[in-house]
């Protein structure tokens, strides 16, 4: 097959109704998701309660009160656009921007499915997904037939290129592909770490209770879930096992629901997956046929030689992003260096200690620093497993106590375990952290170096 | 099928069979238990007569619920009826200074006082519920005391009652500014009861009474609370509690609570030595060097919390599901507890006179520091508990 080839296939026009479909289940699931961030207080909780952030950049901070509210408002207005179809590319492409500057003003919030809203989100603001059953559509309709043909554009078709779809199944196939790479590795498969620690600890829910408390049940679980993520994608593309696979993702999905605290994050999946249906599945469900009065579907054409290059660069990139930690020395779920942006879902239990020191120079007159006076419970928790948040931490309080006239260097001593191990120190306990560069890890970050009964420990814990 | 088997593997049913019978056993022994086995629970014969069968089978995992009700009954509900019982004590203690301040009084009042702090502190790793409703846990009863504050308004001649005592800030009433009156390393005791003499000595034990009274009257509603309504709420947590709505909230509200109060071991020791103290510093009991006996206080609630004791009562324990999930976690743990509680023993005293830098100021706090990693990692991994708080969602 010629790029020509590939070009033209990419080109072909399907029913856009499927596009239409994921714009208003997937606006409807952030309307929710913003609704209920803000009922739960969530946005006081992340913006306005810390007095320190960890952003993805020096110069991102929240905005001032009550800007981050103010923030969270449009955030909703403009999931209702997507969902209604109201200037829908526009609306994405907005709520793109805001919900990652948010997202990334404090690392101690990284989600998943954060990230992958903002993917989704990128991705909607430049297919067109508001072609049919959108505000959009409908003015452009009434419009032309108001002032006839020659006065007016045409509506849009009722169609859209392929790839528009292949491109929203590719990044929902990279979730579960890189989320079942992650999980090929001996704590999962072998020791059914980390459910080994989790389902035991829901004993209480209801039925399935006592079932979770069994030794064997964390392993088959381990096994089931690496198994689902790595094939998922392939059963959902193949047309005979499609029904029964989406039914699949589904019980999957809601299974974790009662089991584990993952927010929206199932009923994004169940919503983005989706995608995998046959194109015209929407316009069937709701049985109204592909308008016939509206003008003609475009005439297959290859797509354009920019788009198919800014579509390969796409796809690279995320497909180079979930595997950069293979460039980094270490274990990547203790050094989390290439952690983030890589669909490692689910995949430890991860809980340390910090406690940083600051010593003054030139006096060397140490004082402990009390973390609870700069952070928030849940960023104590976030930074105390996740070296750089530390560093970043570290590099504050230097410039906090640079401020007030003091040369300070920092230390940490951090001690972490990961699936149930014997605590190990995480970071070199006499390396100045404050004139450390993030972006090195430069030995300042220890390998991890179990004991030979460690493993036998962390056995235990999934028996 | 019946096939001989290696002499350790024997070993190994007989020890699993002695757990299942341990944590299948139907009742929990009441507060005023002794701690001894259930009448009906399985006799030893029948226990080694089984171990044939139970070899086939992997030990039944510790029930986290029963944890829960033995931790709720051997312990918390116990503790703070003890609690209870010496806040009455104080409070009449108190009412009989007020009556005749002499040495006698003076000493009683002492005695009463301590062990109303020792029982207080040792809740305080599960002071959750109650104690932070009720606004008892930061204020009234631990919040440091202003001295100028409180001898200002012991000299006017303001009405002093019940009502106006709770007008009052935190910082002139609770068990620390009851020590503020009892105590004072700067003065000998006769010294002492002449401030209990004259008119303003009658203003100054009856304001004690008051506080007796009104400390007595906090504590007994915690203790109340515990025992109305918020044990069985722990107990059932995910399981139709509505304080809890995950079993595992209710452990992670325990053991967050102890990580805290584990923190704040640390604080105090550092600061009441001297050394460098949170910008909030934690209550200490300077003036009656009472300050060891606090922490040791915390760290035997603490330790209790975790294997579930109380004098001889023992039930089955946090340690047990930590031990079932990472027997090395529990014995580090154990370990860490038993090391912090010697070094501690081995501090001087008074602790403001030995320095931040004295050996066995610094042994203290690093054997506090193994108690808290040792929490925050192994207890806490080995729980999937949450260290911190949070509502935050997780993928």
């Amino acid at each position: 097959m010629t790029a020509t080839d590939l070009r033209t296939r990419l080109g072909r026009p399907i029913d856009a109704s499927a596009l239409a479909a994921f714009r208003i289940v997937f606006g409807s699931l952030l309307l929710v998701a913003i609704v209920r961030y803000a009922a739960k207080g969530m946005i006081a909780q992340a913006f306005v309660e810390p007095r320190l952030f960890f952003p993805l950049h020096d110069w991102l901070r929240p905005l001032p009160a009550p800007g981050m509210h103010l923030c969270f408002l449009a955030l909703g207005v403009l999931a209702v656009m997507l969902m209604v179809g109201l200037r829908a590319r526009l609306a994405a492409a907005l709520f793109c921007l805001l919900f990652t500057y948010a997202h990334f003003v404090d690392l101690t919030h990284y989600l998943n499915h954060y990230w992958l809203v903002t993917l989704l989100t990128a991705i909607l603001a430049v297919i067109p997904c508001a072609q049919v059953w959108s505000v959009d559509a409908h003015l452009a309709r009434l419009a032309h037939l108001r002032r006839g043909t020659g006065h007016h554009p045409p509506p849009p078709p009722a169609t859209v290129p392929v790839w528009t779809l292949w491109l929203l199944r590719f990044q929902i196939g990279c979730v579960y592909l890189f989320a079942g790479l992650a999980k090929l590795h001996g704590d999962w498969l072998v020791r059914g770490l980390p459910l080994g620690i989790w389902l035991p600890a829901r004993s209480d829910a209801a039925v399935i209770g006592p079932l979770l408390t069994h030794p064997g049940t964390a392993l088959v679980m381990s096994w089931a879930g690496a198994a689902f993520d790595l094939t998922i994608v392939g059963w959902l593309l193949w047309r005979r096992s499609r029904p029964f696979a989406y039914l699949a993702v589904v019980a999957f999905h809601l299974a974790t629901v009662p089991l584990f605290r993952l927010g929206m994050f199932p009923w994004f999946m169940m919503a983005a997956s989706l995608v995998f249906l046959p194109p015209g599945w929407a316009r069937r469900l709701v049985r109204r046929p592909l308008p016939t009065a509206l003008p003609a579907a475009p005439a297959v054409r290859p797509i354009g030689r920019p788009t198919a290059l800014a579509l390969a660069a796409y796809v690279l990139v995320q497909l180079a992003l979930p595997l950069r930690h293979l460039a980094e020395a270490g274990e990547v779920r203790w050094t989390e260096r290439g952690f983030r942006f890589a669909w490692n879902v689910m995949l430890m239990e991860k809980t340390g200690v910090a406690e940083l020191t600051v010593r003054e120079l030139p006096s060397g007159r140490e004082r402990p620093v009390p973390l609870r006076e700069h952070l928030t419970p849940l960023q104590v928790k976030m930074m105390s497993t996740q070296p750089d948040l530390i560093l970043s931490f570290a590099r504050a309080l230097a410039v906090q106590e640079r401020r007030q006239g003091r040369e300070v260097a920092v230390f940490a001593d951090v001690l972490v375990s990961l699936n149930g191990r014997p605590a190990r120190r995480l970071i070199d306990p006499t390396v100045d952290l404050a004139a450390r560069d993030h972006r090195l890890p430069d030995g300042w970050i220890l390998a991890r170096e179990d004991p030979p009964e460690s493993s036998a420990a962390a056995t235990a814990a999934g028996r | 099928v019946s096939r001989p088997r290696p002499p350790g593997l024997l070993l190994a049913a007989l020890l699993a069979t002695a757990t299942t019978c341990r944590d299948s056993r139907p009742a929990v022994p009441d507060a005023a238990s002794d701690g001894a086995p259930p009448a009906d629970a399985p006799a030893a014969d029948g226990a080694a007569a089984d171990a044939e069968l139970v070899a086939d089978t992997p030990p039944a995992r510790p029930d986290r619920q029963q944890v829960l009700r033995d931790l709720v009954q051997l312990v918390i509900l116990p503790s703070y009826a003890e609690l209870r019982a010496r806040a009455d004590d104080l409070a009449l203690a108190l009412a009989a200074l007020a009556q005749t301040a002499d040495a006698p009084t003076l000493t009683a009042a002492r005695q009463a006082w301590r062990e109303t702090r020792t029982a207080w502190r040792h809740t305080a790793a599960f002071g959750i519920g109650p104690a932070d409703d009720l606004a008892v846990t930061g204020g009234i009863v631990d919040e440091p005391t202003n001295g100028p504050r409180l001898e200002a308004l012991l000299a006017t001649s303001a009405p002093l009652d019940a009502t106006a005592l709770r007008s009052l800030p935190a910082q002139v009433r609770g068990l620390l500014a009851v020590e503020y009156l009892l105590f004072d390393p700067a003065l000998a005791d006769p010294d002492l009861l002449l401030r209990f003499a004259g008119q303003a000595g009658q203003r100054r034990v009856g304001y004690l009474a008051l506080l007796g009274a009104e400390l007595a009257l906090k504590l007994g509603a915690v203790a109340d609370g515990w025992g109305a309504r918020f044990g069985a709420e722990v107990v059932e947590a995910g399981r139709g509690s509505t304080a809890f709505a995950r079993e595992r909230d209710a452990y992670d509200a325990l053991l967050n609570k102890s990580l805290a109060v584990i923190d704040r071991t640390i604080d105090s020791l550092r600061a009441a030595a001297g050394g460098p103290a949170p910008s909030t510093p934690p209550p200490l009991t300077l003036r009656s060097d009472n300050v060891l006996a606090d922490l040791d206080a915390d760290l035997l609630g603490f330790e209790d919390l975790y294997l579930a004791r109380r004098g001889p009562a023992v039930g089955l324990a946090v340690a047990d599901v930590v031990r079932d999930m990472n027997a090395a976690a529990d014995a580090q743990m154990r370990l860490s507890l038993t090391e912090a509680r010697a070094a501690l023993a081995r501090v001087p005293r008074p602790v403001s006179a030995a320095g931040a830098d004295n050996p066995a100021v610094v042994q203290a706090i690093t054997a506090l520091r193994a108690v808290k990693a040792a929490l925050a990692t192994g207890i806490f991994a080995a729980l999937g508990a949450s260290v911190g708080f949070s509502d935050n969602d997780g993928d």
